[in-house]
């Protein structure tokens, strides 16, 4: 029986030790290669190594060679059992002001155990505030934009509900 | 001897490190063997670009300065009974008018006077003429405008518009060089979506490197066709920027309303031909 807990109780040190002394900063430069590969390069970043994830400051991204945005602020954090992407003061390139939001202040995407099926999203911006849910099972993705600003630029993206308002639906 | 620590919480101790050092060990072998040491940066296109003047093709601006259409002073109300304005002949520096009375016509320049009827100047379609210090209209009678050669026989109104419109052009050829008004690039930039409804382009890929973008549709009239555009050109470059990367096209989007020249390199049938354009 105390080999049984042993190796158990082993079994789930080594999974959360995987985590913990992953080399976070080698792993990410692993994801800048592999998006390198689609024409995305995260460019200019500081980057910061924590136990649990890890952050980005100031990074450039750039797509196929333009750069499309600026980043303040990336924070990813996995608990396992609750995980969190936080994203900070994005602003976009003036020139896809006609198709994207101007700025994005504060982005949070979620995953918990609690709700399992889906990840949710909460963002705010010049865009007004927008709240969404990904549910992996459904293949869907559906965000609701409760407090509307200036959606011009996406808005032919958009549906208007009577019930929802504002929303953005897709099946991927 | 007394133990200071007991023999099972020394194994498991020694267990737990044992699963620390393992996992390291571990990631240090991925870390050496598998991950990158470095991420990937930005780099601007470096490239020297191609040594490239650009020469106005026109001799002065003068002659590419837009065409203004005089608009007639408000002043002249009266009218002049009895004469008809039948024909005109208006230059910078010449008017000559037919007019007829009781059935007579008479051919005036500039001065001539006719019932005490001053001819002062001249528009498209009308003369002015000056009495007692007041101003008098004739419109032109059957639009019949002798002026560079011209005769006219529309209505007033289809002739005003069709005034309004030239004077509107948004690409003119003159001396064999299309001149393009700004407006014309500024309502793109500002309402990109017209863009896609005159033109269909795509990415050209060329040993997996982005090396142009392929023109495969251009509606017919559109403004695209008016500038040479057809059908299956290669757009490779604009003002000797390669378009080997969205970045290029990108930093022209934005830079689009500073420049005065532009200069389209296409591939068309094979061969690598410059479009040239003059922004007004």
């Amino acid at each position: 029986m105390q080999m049984v807990k042993r190796i158990i109780g082993g079994f789930f040190l080594s999974i959360l030790l995987l985590w913990l002394l992953s080399p976070k900063q080698e792993l990410f430069y692993l994801l800048e290669k592999e998006l390198k590969k689609s024409g995305v390069i995260i460019s200019n970043e500081r980057f910061q190594d924590r136990w649990f994830g890890f952050v980005i400051e100031n990074a450039d991204i750039y797509v196929k060679g333009a750069k499309m945005a600026q980043v303040s602020k990336l924070e990813l954090n996995i608990f396992f059992l609750y995980n969190t992407l936080k994203i900070e003061g994005v602003t976009t390139n003036e020139a896809i002001h006609n198709v994207a939001p101007k700025d994005i202040n504060y982005t949070e995407i979620k995953y918990s155990v609690l709700d399992p099926l889906k990840v949710t999203l909460l963002a705010n911006g010049s865009f007004g505030i927008a709240k969404g849910a990904v549910t992996p099972l459904d293949k869907k993705i559906k965000i609701l934009l409760p407090v509307v600003k200036d959606i011009k630029a996406f808005k032919k993206f958009l549906k208007k509900d009577k019930e929802e308002g504002w929303k953005y639906e897709t099946n991927y | 001897m007394k133990q200071i620590i007991s023999s099972k919480l020394f194994s498991t101790l020694i267990f737990l490190l044992s699963i620390v050092v393992l996992v390291k060990i571990v990631w240090i072998a991925i870390s050496l063997t598998f991950l990158p040491n470095s991420g990937e940066e930005f780099s601007s296109n470096s490239k020297s670009k191609a040594l490239y003047f650009r020469v106005r093709l026109t001799n002065n601006k003068a002659v590419i300065a837009p065409v203004r259409v005089r608009t007639p002073r408000k002043a002249p109300v009266s009218s002049m009974r009895g004469i008809k304005l039948l024909a005109l002949y208006n230059a910078s520096d010449v008017v000559v008018v037919t007019v007829e009375k009781n059935r007579k016509t008479s051919v005036l320049g500039k001065g001539d006077k006719i019932d005490d009827f001053t001819l002062v100047s001249a528009g498209a379609d009308y003369a002015l003429f000056r009495k007692n210090s007041k101003n008098f209209k004739l419109t032109l009678e059957n639009k019949k405008t002798i002026g560079n050669q011209i005769r006219r026989t529309s209505t007033p109104k289809a002739h005003s518009q069709r005034e309004k419109a030239s004077s509107n052009e948004k690409i003119i050829e003159k001396d064999g060089i299309k001149m393009v008004n700004r407006g014309l690039l500024t309502s793109y930039t500002s309402h990109p979506e017209k863009i896609w409804k005159d033109i269909g382009i795509s990415e050209n890929n060329r040993n997996g490197h982005l090396n142009g973008f392929k023109i495969n549709y251009v509606k017919r009239g559109s403004d695209f066709e008016k500038l040479g555009l057809k059908r299956g050109d290669l757009l490779m470059a604009i003002n000797a920027e390669k378009l080997d990367n969205i970045g290029a096209v990108m930093s022209l989007y934005k830079d689009i309303n500073n420049i005065e020249n532009l200069t389209l390199t296409v591939e068309r049938n094979g061969k690598s031909e410059d479009i040239e354009y003059e922004i007004q």
